[in-house]
């Protein structure tokens, strides 16, 4: 390829003629829900074959990284390849027509291919950068949109009952409905669980025996998070060094540590052991030492003891909290993958935790006349 | 009971006996009896008495005089000590008989130290103890149901406490089973009477530094008290540990929390049922020592490791069970 002329000649010319109405504004756009800084993103894609060239010829009218400047933003780009060659070729407007010379057919094409990267990064950069910009992003805006009451050591006041609504429980995944079941969007980021092979086949194993095999159905304790997202309210106790959960469900209880103690020595539990810090406005709480024994939903999504699950506590406003848990299980999955939903506080007039003692179910299932076991 | 391999009755006894060695038992406590307390505790930022912190179970003494004497244990049994003890050690055929330790019971009132159970009751409770080996009589802790009050203070291997406070509430967790208690302080009423919970509905306020918790609405499934363990094959009447004394729903159980030093909280507890007591009855003891520094509450799976124990005691797989899940 070959670039040389410089862009300023065609500004130049443009003069006093009006310019051409452009899809976006010329101020530089937002990514769909983030704000990643464009010098940020540029950075990002620098490698892409169209940057240098786009730089060179482009960048004087158009602005650093598609941004817009005395010519439209074209970021986000929506034109397919052929479309800018037309307009490079042939000039668009105040656009005066691009020689060969100064961009050959390819480079023109690389130069649409950086816009694109620029308007959706390749996954890499996303997870690399752009996701934690944005992720930063959203919650440097979540710490500015929270306003609610805050405890005396200046945190968010989580303390009060709260409660999931969705269908997480029954099945994380996008489902329809069966009897007793709600149909539910799903609450895994991306859509799919990133299963080992072995492990997609365990867990298609798991749903067609999970009337019996369900753990939750011996009443055992069904580990995080699905205890979070059990259709049961629970109480968060926030005090300086420990945030305690007490559940509905079972009395489950999770005590998590707050005062910077690691993890104890090996040893395994069915809820974990969780140690929690403060970002900000989010309570980010490590739990590791599970014992392999729980699923996350009653269709058979299950894992390893080797989880490790970090949710992320990010209050929106006084009522509401933005509840995204990180799973990495090296032995059952690809790859870390992520579920997210709301918590809602609830907020009835002297509502208290109530009973709920399945073991006294199973009991009674078991002392039942014929035919009482469910 | 949890995945800890060795028997629960074990530990209980072991535990009693000090045989966990010097380290792990509490200084001497302070005499007890009712006597007025002059210890003053710190505050909590917001002015509450500060109870918070770790504790350990109280030292085990028995909880009631024995109803009747007429019950012997048989030769070879090792005197004084649960069925699972005999089980782990065989008796010495030449050790001297332990001497039976003189305590004083637990039941300050009545002044005899006896449970003041109604005829029916009293019979009723050794039912239930000569069928331990059926489920539906099985001890209810056993079973992992929850330890109602004020039995889950009453002293239990493993078992151990942890008070928190935040403005309005005394908040108790209690390591045995993952039971827990929110206390409101603000003085709202009870729950509506066909509420139920197996910890009960707890409601409290100050008395000076002592905390009262006046607690209701229980489900009827649980033993109010039974700990420690008992000898095997005796009858209710014969206990001094308070097995087999069961309660109606009805009970009304009111407690009070007082420091008698920095580390030691005394505790008592008046029992309240008319449908199985002849009266109201009062226990007594130091039932909070302060833990040593480091010491955590640990999960304790109950029913999830309990599977083969009920199948021991009873025949019946409570594994094979299924219930509804959501």
């Amino acid at each position: 390829m070959r670039f040389s002329h410089p862009a300023a000649v065609h500004c130049g010319l443009l003069g006093a003629m009006l310019l051409v109405a452009a899809p976006t504004s010329a101020a530089a756009p937002a990514l769909e829900g983030a704000s990643v800084p464009q010098a940020e993103l540029a950075a990002a894609v620098q490698d892409h074959p169209g940057a240098e060239p786009y730089r060179q010829v482009c960048q004087f009218c158009h602005g650093a990284a598609g941004g817009g400047d005395i010519a439209p933003a074209l970021v986000p780009f929506g034109f397919d390849a052929e479309y800018v060659l037309a307009v490079a070729r042939e000039g668009y407007g105040q656009m005066p027509p691009i020689s060969r010379r100064e961009l050959d057919d390819d480079a023109v094409r690389q130069v649409a291919g950086y816009l694109e990267a620029l308007t959706s990064p390749p996954a890499v950069v996303e997870a690399g950068l752009a996701g934690a910009a944005a992720a930063e992003a959203l919650e440097q805006a979540a710490d500015a949109a929270y306003d609610g009451p805050r405890t005396p050591e200046g945190q968010p006041d989580l303390n009060g009952i709260w409660q999931a609504l969705n269908s997480a429980s029954w099945d994380i995944r996008p489902h329809n409905a069966q009897d007793g079941v709600p149909a539910g969007l799903g609450v895994v980021e991306g859509g799919a669980i990133p299963y080992q092979p072995w492990a997609a086949e365990q867990q298609q194993e798991n749903y067609a025996n999970r009337l019996t095999e369900d753990p939750a159905r011996k009443c055992y304790l069904p580990g995080v998070p699905r205890i979070t997202y059990m259709p049961f309210p629970f109480r968060i106790l926030q005090t300086p060094d420990h945030v305690v959960i007490t559940y509905e469900y079972q009395h489950a209880v999770r005590i998590i540590y707050t005062d910077g103690s690691e993890h104890p020595l090996p040893n395994d539990f069915w809820m974990g052991d969780s140690r929690g810090h403060w970002e900000g406005d989010t309570l980010v709480v490590d739990t590791t030492h599970f014992n392999g024994l729980t699923w996350f939903d009653a269709a058979g999504n299950f894992h390893s003891d080797r989880l490790h699950v970090v949710e992320r506590y990010t209050p929106i406003t006084p009522y509401h909290v933005d509840y995204e848990v990180t799973i990495e299980d090296p032995e059952v999955f690809t790859r870390p993958w992520t579920m997210r939903m709301p918590l809602y506080r609830r907020l009835e007039d002297g509502l208290q935790l109530l009973d709920y003692d399945c073991v006294d179910f199973i009991l009674q299932a078991l002392t039942a006349p014929e035919g009482g076991a469910r | 009971m949890t995945h800890r391999g060795i028997g629960f009755g074990a530990i209980a006894v072991i535990a009693a006996l000090g045989l966990l060695g010097p380290a792990a038992l509490p200084a001497p406590v302070h005499a007890q009896g009712g006597a007025p307390v002059d210890f003053e505790p710190p505050r909590t930022p917001w002015g509450d008495p500060d109870f918070r912190g770790y504790y350990l179970p109280g030292a085990s003494q028995p909880l009631e005089t024995r109803a009747s004497d007429e019950w012997q244990q048989e030769e070879g049994v090792n005197r004084g000590q649960g069925a699972a003890f005999s089980r782990f050690f065989e008796p010495e055929p030449d050790a001297p008989t332990r001497p039976a330790r003189v305590m004083r019971p637990m039941i300050i009132d009545p002044p005899d130290g006896k449970v003041p159970l109604q005829p029916w009751a009293a019979e009723q409770r050794n039912e239930i103890m000569a069928r331990q080996d059926e489920l539906a009589h099985l001890d209810p802790r056993v079973k992992c149901l929850p330890s109602a009050l004020p039995r889950a203070h009453l002293p239990v291997g493993y078992n151990t406490y942890q008070i928190l406070q935040i403005p309005g509430y005394v908040i108790m967790l209690y390591e045995w089973n993952h039971l827990y208690r929110y206390i409101p302080l603000d003085g709202r009423p009870h729950l509506p009477p066909d509420i139920r919970l197996g910890m009960g509905d707890s409601r409290g306020h100050w008395e000076g530094d002592t905390l009262v918790v006046d607690v209701t609405n229980f489900t009827a499934n649980t033993w109010p008290v039974g700990h420690g363990a008992p000898p095997e094959g005796a009858p209710g009447s014969a206990l001094t540990s308070g097995h087999g004394v069961f309660h109606s729903g009805d009970l009304h159980v009111v407690e009070r929390f007082t420091f008698v030093d920095a580390d030691t909280i005394r505790y008592t507890a008046t029992i309240e049922d008319p449908n199985v007591f002849t009266q109201p009855w009062t226990i007594e003891f130091n039932a909070l020592r302060r833990a040593p520094g480091g010491h955590m509450l640990f999960e304790y799976a109950c029913h999830e490791g309990n599977g083969r124990n009920i199948e021991l005691m009873t025949g019946v797989d409570v594994d094979a069970a299924r219930v509804q899940v959501r």
